[in-house]
C-alpha cells in the first residue's frame, strides 16, 4: 500500500499538479491580504456592530473560499483517481504484481488526502492570520480551540468529497464520476443555502426549504462540514456566535451527531469502494 | 506444472473472452499461444493474473489457485499495451515496480542495473517514460517484467512495437532466460518468432482452442529435393525411407522426421548418379497450419 500511496505523492508532484495549485494559492492569499489590510482600515472607527457584522463577513469569505477551493480539488484529485487508471490501462502492470486491490484503493485514497489535508491546514491558517494580522482590534475574539477545532472539523471536506470520488471513480469514468460529484457538490450547496434562507422565513416554504436542506445534507453533507467549521470558529470564549447571518453564514449549526454521520458516511463510501474495486474486471 | 487451467471461460456477457480452455505448461518450457488479434489471448492471460475474474473453471499456477496475490512475487508480465505513468523516468518506474513486487531497496537497485544491461536501456533510464519510442517503452516493460527474477513470466505481444533489431534483441532475451530455467509463456500472433523460440504450441480461435503440441508434433515439416537424373532407382531408394513421398518431375517432397536421415538421403541421390540441386525443409509451414486451423478467410 505504501508504494501506492508513494505513487500518488509522486504522481501531484511530477505533473506539477501542487505547485501550480500552490501558486495559485499564493496569489489568491495575497489579493485577499491586500482586501483585508483596506477593509479592516476602513473598519476601525465604524460603530462596533457594524465593525462585527463586517469583519464576520470578511471571515466567511475567505473561509468560504476556501472550503469551496479544497471541495474542487478533492473532486478533481478524486474522480479520476481509480477510473483514469483503468482507461489508462495501468493496473495491468500494478495488478499483475502481489498487491491486493484494497491496498490500491486505499493507497490512493490515502496519498490523495495527504495532499490535501496539509494544504487544507496552509490555507485555513494563512486565512485566520490575515485577518488576525489586519483586522487586529477590529475582529471578534477568535479563540485558538475554536480554530483548532474548527480545522479539525474542516478536514472532513476533503476526507468526504475524496471519500465520494473514490466511490464513483470505481463505477464510472472519470468524466462520469466528475460531472456525478460536481452535480452532487452543488446540490448539497444550494441545500444549504436553502436551510440557511429557511431560518429566515415562516410557514410552510419554511418546513420546505428546511426539508431540502435535510435531506441534501443526508446525501451529500459536504455543505455541513463547512457551516459546522464556520460555527465553531465564530463562537467567541464567552459562547456568542457572530455568524454572518447570510448565505455563507452558519446561523443554523449543524448538530455533533451530524459530525458523526459524516464519519459514518465517509467509512460507507470507502468500504463500498473497495469491495466495488474488488469484484470488477480491469 | 508451473500453470494448469481446466475449462477456464471468460465471457463478457455470454460474448468473446475464451471458452473451455484446458492446457499445462511445464517448468523450464517457453509456451507459445497463438491466434489471431481478438482470438481472447490476452484476455488469458489476464484472466490467470487476476485482473478479469474467470465466468466458471478453474486454474493453478505455481500450484496455487489463479488470482493468488503471493504467487504473483514469482510472476512477470509484460502487457501487450505496455501502459504506465509516463511522467515517471525508467529508473523511477523500476524502482517503483520493485517496491510493488516487495522487494528490499538496495536489491531493487542493483538488479535495476542487471536489467537495463538486459533489455539494452541503459543510458536512458533517467529519461522520462513519455520520451522513450515504442520500441523503448516495449523494453522497459519487458525489464519490470523480469526485474523480480520471475520463475514463470508472461509475454504478450513482446515485439510488437520492436524493429528487426529489436526484435532479435527480445528473442535473445527469452533465450537467455529459457537456459536459466525460467517458464515463459507467450502470446503471439507472429509465427516466425514461434518457430524459433517455442518448445510448446497451442493455437487459440475465437475463444476456443484449435490445437495444443509440441512443435513437432504440430509440424510435419517435408523435406522438399531438387534432383537432376532422378532415377527409379532413386525413388526406390528414397522411399524406404517415406514409403508415402511425392514426386512432381525433379521435384520430390518427402516426410522425414529425424534429421539424422539427412545425410542418408542425400548419399542415396549421389551414389546412384543423381545431382542434388537442393534439399531443404518446407518454410511457413506453421503459418499454413495456423491457417488451416483458423480458416483462411478469417486471417484475410
Amino acid at each position: 500500500m505504501r508504494c501506492i500511496i508513494r505513487l500518488t505523492l509522486l504522481e501531484m508532484l511530477k505533473k506539477k499538479i501542487l505547485y501550480l495549485t500552490l501558486a495559485l494559492t499564493a496569489i489568491f492569499l495575497i489579493f485577499y491580504g491586500i482586501a483585508m489590510n483596506y477593509g479592516y482600515d476602513s473598519l476601525r472607527d465604524a460603530e462596533p456592530l457594524m465593525r462585527i457584522a463586517v469583519s464576520g463577513q470578511f471571515l466567511s469569505m475567505g473561509i468560504y473560499a476556501l472550503g469551496f477551493i479544497v471541495s474542487f480539488l478533492s473532486i478533481f484529485a478524486s474522480v479520476g483517481s481509480i477510473s483514469s487508471e483503468i482507461e489508462q490501462g495501468n493496473y495491468d502492470a500494478i495488478l499483475s504484481k502481489p498487491i491486493s486491490r484494497y491496498e490500491v484503493v486505499v493507497g490512493r485514497y490515502i496519498g490523495i488526502l495527504l495532499v490535501l489535508i496539509p494544504y487544507a491546514t496552509f490555507f485555513y491558517l494563512s486565512i485566520i492570520g490575515l485577518n488576525l494580522y489586519f483586522g487586529d482590534g477590529v475582529v471578534a475574539n477568535i479563540v485558538t480551540v475554536n480554530i483548532l477545532k474548527s480545522l479539525s472539523v474542516l478536514y472532513l471536506l476533503p476526507t468526504l468529497l475524496t471519500s465520494v470520488g473514490l466511490l464513483l471513480s470505481t463505477y464510472l469514468s472519470t468524466m462520469g464520476a466528475g460531472v456525478t460529484l460536481v452535480i452532487l457538490y452543488f446540490c448539497g450547496m444550494v441545500g444549504g443555502i436553502l436551510e440557511q434562507i429557511g431560518h429566515f422565513i415562516t410557514g410552510e416554504a419554511k418546513v420546505v426549504l428546511t426539508s431540502i436542506g435535510i435531506t441534501t445534507s443526508l446525501v451529500i453533507p459536504s455543505d455541513i462540514v463547512y457551516r459546522k467549521a464556520s460555527s465553531i470558529l465564530y463562537t467567541t470564549s464567552s459562547g456568542m456566535n457572530f455568524s454572518a447571518d447570510n448565505m455563507l453564514g452558519a446561523s443554523i449549526q449543524p448538530s455533533g451527531l451530524m459530525l458523526f454521520y459524516i464519519g459514518f458516511y465517509i467509512i460507507i463510501m470507502v468500504v463500498l469502494s473497495i469491495r466495488k474495486f474488488q469484484i470488477r474486471d480491469l | 506444472m508451473m500453470l494448469e487451467t481446466y475449462n477456464l471461460t471468460k465471457q463478457f456477457n455470454g460474448k468473446g473472452g475464451f471458452k473451455d480452455v484446458s492446457l499445462s505448461v511445464r517448468e523450464g518450457e517457453v509456451f507459445s499461444f497463438l491466434g489471431k488479434n481478438g482470438a481472447g489471448k490476452s484476455t488469458f492471460i489476464r484472466t490467470l493474473l487476476g485482473i478479469l475474474y474467470p465466468t466458471s473453471g478453474m486454474g493453478l499456477m505455481l500450484g496455487k489457485p489463479i488470482g493468488d496475490v503471493e504467487t504473483r512475487k514469482k510472476i512477470g508480465y509484460l502487457p501487450e499495451l505496455f501502459q504506465y505513468h509516463t511522467w515517471l523516468t525508467g529508473y523511477e518506474l523500476l524502482y517503483n515496480h520493485g517496491l510493488l513486487y516487495k522487494m528490499k531497496k538496495n536489491e531493487i537497485k542493483a538488479r535495476i542495473d542487471e536489467v537495463l544491461k538486459i533489455v539494452g536501456l541503459e543510458g536512458h533510464e533517467h529519461k522520462k517514460i513519455k520520451q522513450y519510442s515504442k520500441g523503448m517503452k516495449q523494453r522497459i516493460g519487458l525489464g519490470s517484467a523480469i526485474l523480480s527474477d520471475p520463475l514463470l513470466l508472461f509475454l504478450d505481444e513482446p515485439t510488437s512495437a520492436l524493429d528487426p533489431l529489436g526484435r532479435k534483441q527480445v528473442r535473445d532475451i527469452i533465450f537467455k532466460l529459457k537456459n536459466e530455467g525460467k517458464t515463459i509463456f507467450l502470446n503471439t500472433h507472429l509465427l516466425s518468432e514461434v518457430e524459433l523460440v517455442s518448445d510448446r504450441v497451442a493455437i487459440l480461435d475465437k475463444g476456443e482452442m484449435k490445437k495444443i503440441g509440441t512443435m513437432k508434433e504440430l509440424l510435419h515439416s517435408p523435406l522438399m529435393l531438387s534432383v537432376g537424373n532422378c532415377s527409379e532407382k532413386i525413388i526406390n531408394e528414397l522411399k524406404k525411407i517415406d514409403p508415402l513421398l511425392e514426386r512432381v518431375g525433379n521435384d520430390i517432397k518427402m516426410s522425414v522426421e529425424r534429421d539424422n536421415d539427412l545425410p542418408k538421403i542425400a548419399d542415396s541421390v549421389v551414389k546412384n548418379d543423381g545431382l542434388l540441386y537442393m534439399m531443404k525443409r518446407k518454410e511457413n509451414v506453421l503459418e499454413e497450419l495456423f491457417i488451416n486451423t483458423v480458416g483462411e478467410e478469417d486471417v484475410r
